[in-house]
């Protein structure tokens, strides 16, 4: 068992709800930074991610987590919102098509609108017609890509050249639990990120040299 | 569904043996393996003991040492529920109001004194009535007179009665009727024991513990059982789960990890 940093990230491994919300409380009162918890708890849910794969956990353990880290986002978003209220710029955002997961893609859409970034987020089992449609529509400099099952790949891969034909120059963030360098060179985005602070570090990037 | 430990009942004969010895370490462990086991109250009855109000007291008094859970106060006799009621720390059940005369006219003081949860009988004078339409219709002569006596029927568990399935076929059939049209009509909490069903049948438990998941599935809210049993409380376990009761698994899993279920 790996070891975990702080209680917020235990208890959340733990999948103690109500520890987890009180913990949340308390820190921003505190004073903590609303993105220093979601890491905390992205750090426990990545831990119950390996109890799951090692067979400690079940199934529907892994579906309680999604909706502890739903009711933990729920409380810290209207903190989110007022940490950085200027507008920065678009950011289309999307689950590719044949994949339904939205957990990730959500706290990532959280923290960019966080941020200050308009987010035009597509839902889950997104089409490439509909990225390269909202694509042209915003004229977004960056497209984000969420994908939890290796299965649709290449799915994204497809995305990924509809989205290149447009021929403006949008940057391509996958984003995902797998994804890792080799997976971006497959698939031909331009950045990956495991987790949602990554990615927001990512579109500061972005958005600063455009 | 809330668990009601029934071992403390001096019916049993080493239990009754106890009692009469004042063996308190027997009682108390006993009081404390059926909480272990997930009872949320204990059942205690003196009737067969040395005196039954003294009995009584004694009981509520060194069973409440050792467990936290409240007691249900179990007997014929009112005088008897009063000095268990008096000696108990919490709030206690009170096991049994029915239509009978006595009982009534004895038990309602009492609900209505020490303000106690309470499991109503549906008999009255002539006995317990055989077909369900009768058994419905004292469940709702007594919850007339429950409300008329300001008592909150948010602390009354109806118990339908089940006869023995060795006396006629039907009996469990028309006890499940039974639960589901009283919650139905009055709206009330319902309970059972499990071990009149099965009199007279050899392997009694198996047919106790699918009647106790066949009354859950009828909305039964408590049941008088015995918590040590472990096949017993897995089942109320697993029924929970399959009944949507058990969000996310927790409880269930819980148990698993606690390997506290058995197959």
């Amino acid at each position: 068992m790996a070891k975990l940093s702080d209680q917020l990230a235990s208890a959340m491994a733990e999948l103690e709800d109500d520890r987890v919300l009180n913990l949340i409380k308390e820190r921003l009162q505190a004073g903590t930074s609303p993105l220093e918890i979601v890491r905390s708890l992205q750090e426990g849910m990545t831990e119950v991610g390996s109890r799951f794969e090692t067979g400690e956990y079940f199934l529907s353990e892994l579906v309680l987590c999604g909706q502890v880290m739903k009711d933990a986002m729920a409380e810290l978003e209207p903190h989110l919102a007022g940490e950085n209220q200027e507008y920065r710029g678009n950011i289309v955002i999307g689950t590719v098509r044949g994949d339904v997961h939205d957990l990730g893609k959500n706290i990532v859409v959280m923290l960019l609108k966080g941020a200050g970034y308009n987010v035009i987020d597509l839902g889950v089992d997104v089409p490439a017609e509909k990225f390269v449609q909202a694509i042209k529509e915003s004229n977004a400099p960056m497209v984000g890509m969420s994908v939890l099952l290796t299965g649709c790949q290449d799915g994204m891969k497809n995305t990924i050249e509809a989205v290149r034909e447009i021929g403006n120059k949008v940057t391509v963030v996958i984003g995902g639990n797998y994804v890792d360098e080799t997976v971006r060179n497959y698939v031909g985005a331009d950045y990956f990120a495991t987790n949602a602070s990554e990615a927001v570090k990512i579109a500061e990037k972005i958005f600063t040299t455009k | 569904m809330l668990i009601i430990g029934e071992k403390l009942n001096s019916t049993i004969p080493s239990v009754r043996t106890a009692i009469q010895d004042r063996n308190e370490t027997f009682i108390q462990d006993l009081a404390r393996l059926q909480v272990e086991g997930g009872a949320t109250f204990l059942d205690v009855n003196t009737a067969q003991g040395n005196n039954e109000q003294e009995d009584m007291e004694w009981m509520v008094k060194i069973v409440q040492e050792v467990v936290d859970v409240p007691l249900c106060i179990d007997s014929v006799d009112p005088a008897t529920i009063k000095r268990g009621l008096k000696n108990h720390r919490g709030k206690a059940m009170l096991n049994s109001i029915s239509m009978e005369t006595s009982r009534l006219k004895g038990m309602i003081p009492l609900a209505k004194e020490y303000g106690c949860e309470l499991i109503a009988l549906t008999m009255d004078d002539q006995g317990i009535p055989k077909t369900a339409e009768e058994r419905i219709k004292i469940a709702g002569q007594l919850i007339d007179v429950l409300v008329k006596e300001n008592i909150s029927l948010d602390e009354v568990y109806v118990d339908p009665l089940v006869l023995p399935l060795a006396v006629s076929s039907d009996n469990a059939a028309i006890f499940f009727e039974c639960l589901a049209d009283i919650k139905k009509i009055y709206n009330v909490k319902t309970v059972s024991g499990l071990s009149n069903v099965s009199h007279s049948l050899p392997k009694r438990k198996l047919v106790n513990r699918y009647f106790l998941t066949i009354c859950m599935s009828h909305g039964m809210d408590a049941a008088i059982m015995d918590s040590t049993d472990r096949k017993l409380t897995s089942t109320v376990i697993a029924t929970n789960l399959l009944l949507n009761q058990d969000p996310f698994s927790r409880r269930y899993l819980k148990a698993y990890r606690q390997e506290f279920l058995e197959e």
